[in-house]
């Protein structure tokens, strides 16, 4: 097996369907034996595992013990606690995977002819590829900084398929470029054991509400860390509703005593976009792309008040500044010469 | 701008593809791009490998070698053969001219069949067989043979002779491309670099075109051949992507491989991917 697809559900059969059927109408490396999808059916919503079996789709459960703020702070982690749930379920879905690749894909994502291959084509353990992402203004969220706006539908309802296809092959090219969206994103599955996973929570600051980094930002530090490169491809096309499992989610159920919305999720964020959305900044920022700090920053110099997990511009950029020479490795190299050098004393 | 990268362009003059590309689409010019604009594109032919430029890029993958590879079982062509890959999977798009050889670069995703195109114009049939006959000193009260190849294992020279053999009655004429690669077949009427209008007029002579290939795809030459309408004796490789009807020239255009139609499929491939033509 070459590669795995998973995607995580919690509660919507609707986007079920529609995430199952689009992978397999523009995957045909499943139908030849060299993928698979899967579906990691994370705390499942009552009657979501039924209509997996029902569909025939092939998924595994995860059922997440439950922490307490305090416990994930505890652990380090900070808020909000069902990223928690959320990455346990990626790496689940990691575990779960035969395929020497993985591919993490949101149920809410829409996938366009040759997706896969091209993520592939540019694949090896030194790289992570990304797809390009297409993504409407959301009116909240706007567009995510290393995404491509297309307005083609908010739900599966409106979603205009024919009009992102017509957007897909006039956009798509062969070509790289630094950074990118953290999904749907191809990395080898060993390199992903050997980075540690996913931290099972976004990496608390000085207490539970600040946030020092993203887990997936933080996944990907580790990733860096072992020489492996982000990349996103310009011609594997991916569209996001940018709804996650919120609105189109008929099998949609409130937690008991839970003051939060469904399922456990945060108003200040959704399982698809899990940190604040600006606008692009420009093509001159592009080696840094994806980095929410970005965002941040933006909202900083804007004078626009900043999440309250956000630092100030000055320390905005001086991480930018680092981050900027983790991609130069400078510090890995520099890491592990430390290392060296600590074990020749030690020796 | 529609960038052209030709292994050979028109090795003996001849009217190829590339030179009716460039001369049916003006945006087009035969250059290798530095870089490449939304609304530009290139047509890269694949044994030249992979051109690192970001942009739309197109693998012409029409060589054979895949084909001769499993038919032959040697290695010689596997330097070839990792090009033709390598512009296969890099590039945006791949397109071949048949279903037989789609399977070759599905891995590296979706592959189009478009044509390479024959001159229907050109290669037609003509109506006084006498006289052609005449014109090119060959026998009148003969069955003539018409066989294009050259002395290559995969154009099966060795089954004409042994076809010949054994039908002592028919007259050969051969068509070669160039000397070093010509055939010298006793007894035949043999042409080398014989131009294209020349071509037509002796398959129009002829009462059949042998061909005697081993790979399944139809080569060009008898392509043109079916244009010209001309009856097809095939001995060579059994299955091929379809068997000629009793009007081989309605089945060109039946499968759409004369260059209108080649055209058309050009210019809708360009308008849905947003390049200028």
């Amino acid at each position: 097996m070459r590669v795995s697809i998973v995607s995580l559900i919690y509660q919507s059969a609707v986007l079920a369907d529609w995430v199952h059927d689009s992978v397999l109408k523009f995957t045909p490396l499943i139908a030849r034996g060299d993928a698979e999808f899967f579906f990691v059916a994370n705390d499942p919503a009552p009657g979501l595992l039924a209509h997996l079996d029902r569909r025939g789709y092939p998924h595994t459960t995860n059922h997440n013990r439950a922490y307490s703020d305090d416990e994930l702070f505890a652990l380090g982690y900070g808020t909000p606690e069902y990223m928690s749930r959320v990455y346990r379920g990626y790496n689940e879905g990691i575990r779960h995977a035969r395929g020497d690749y993985v591919v993490l894909v949101n149920s809410d994502n829409y996938f366009s002819p040759d997706w896969l291959e091209n993520l592939l084509k540019y694949s090896d353990r030194t790289k992570t590829i990304s797809s390009t992402l297409v993504e409407r203004s959301h009116p909240k969220f706007g567009v995510f900084p290393g995404a491509v706006n297309g307005e083609f539908g908010g739900t599966v309802a409106e979603f205009d398929e024919a009009a992102f296809l017509s957007f897909v092959a006039a956009t798509k090219k062969t070509g790289l470029r630094a950074g990118g969206a953290y999904m749907p994103t191809l990395f080898h599955r060993d390199i992903a054991i050997e980075a540690g996973l996913y931290p099972t929570g976004n990496v608390a600051g000085s207490d539970f509400a600040h946030i020092r980094r993203y887990g997936d930002e933080a996944f990907f530090d580790a990733l860096e860390l072992l020489g492996v490169e982000h990349l996103t491809a310009l011609d594997s096309i991916v569209y996001h509703l940018k709804e996650g499992e919120r609105e189109d989610a008929p099998l949609l159920r409130t937690l008991e005593g839970d003051s939060r919305e469904p399922n456990g999720i945060d108003s200040q964020f959704t399982q698809a976009t899990p940190y604040p959305i600006a606008p692009a900044i420009g093509p001159v920022y592009d080696p840094l792309y994806p980095n929410p700090r970005h965002a941040l920053l933006v909202a900083g110099l804007l004078g626009k008040p900043l999440p309250r997990s956000a630092t100030t511009p000055m320390q905005l950029l001086r991480e930018m500044a680092v981050q900027a020479l983790r991609r130069t490795h400078l510090l890995g190299v520099a890491r592990r010469v430390r290392q060296a050098l600590g074990s020749m004393r030690a020796s | 701008m529609i960038y052209l990268n030709a292994e050979i362009v028109s090795g003996l003059g001849e009217d190829t593809f590339w030179t009716w590309f460039h001369r049916e689409f003006p945006n087009s010019v035969f250059q290798e791009p530095t870089t490449l604009r939304d609304e530009d594109v290139l047509l890269r032919y694949s044994t030249l490998g992979f051109l690192p430029v970001i942009g739309k890029q197109v693998a012409l993958c029409w060589e054979l070698y895949p084909g001769m590879k499993e038919r032959f079982g040697t290695t010689i062509w596997d330097e070839k053969i990792a090009k033709v890959r390598e512009t296969a999977r890099y590039s945006t798009y791949r397109t071949v001219a048949s279903t037989l050889t789609q399977g070759d670069y599905q891995e590296f995703g979706s592959v189009e069949i478009i044509p390479i195109g024959v001159d229907t114009d050109l290669f037609r049939p003509l109506p006084d067989r006498a006289a052609l006959r005449s014109k090119y000193g060959l026998p009148q009260d003969k069955r003539i043979g018409l066989w294009v190849g050259t002395g290559h294992p995969m154009k099966g020279y060795g089954l004409l002779l042994e076809y010949a053999r054994s039908h002592p009655d028919v007259h050969w004429i051969t068509i070669c491309k160039t000397k070093t690669e010509a055939v010298a077949m006793p007894g035949a009427t043999s042409f080398i670099k014989a131009p294209q209008a020349t071509t037509c007029e002796l398959i129009n002579a002829a009462d059949f075109f042998l061909s005697t290939s081993l790979l399944h795809p139809f080569f060009m030459a008898e392509w043109e051949a079916l244009s010209c309408n001309a009856r097809m004796e095939i001995i060579g490789e059994p299955v091929k992507e379809f068997v000629p009807s009793a009007e081989p020239r309605d089945d060109v255009f039946r499968l759409g491989w004369d260059r209108r139609q080649v055209k058309s499929v050009w210019e809708r491939f360009f308008s849905e991917r947003g390049i200028r033509w």
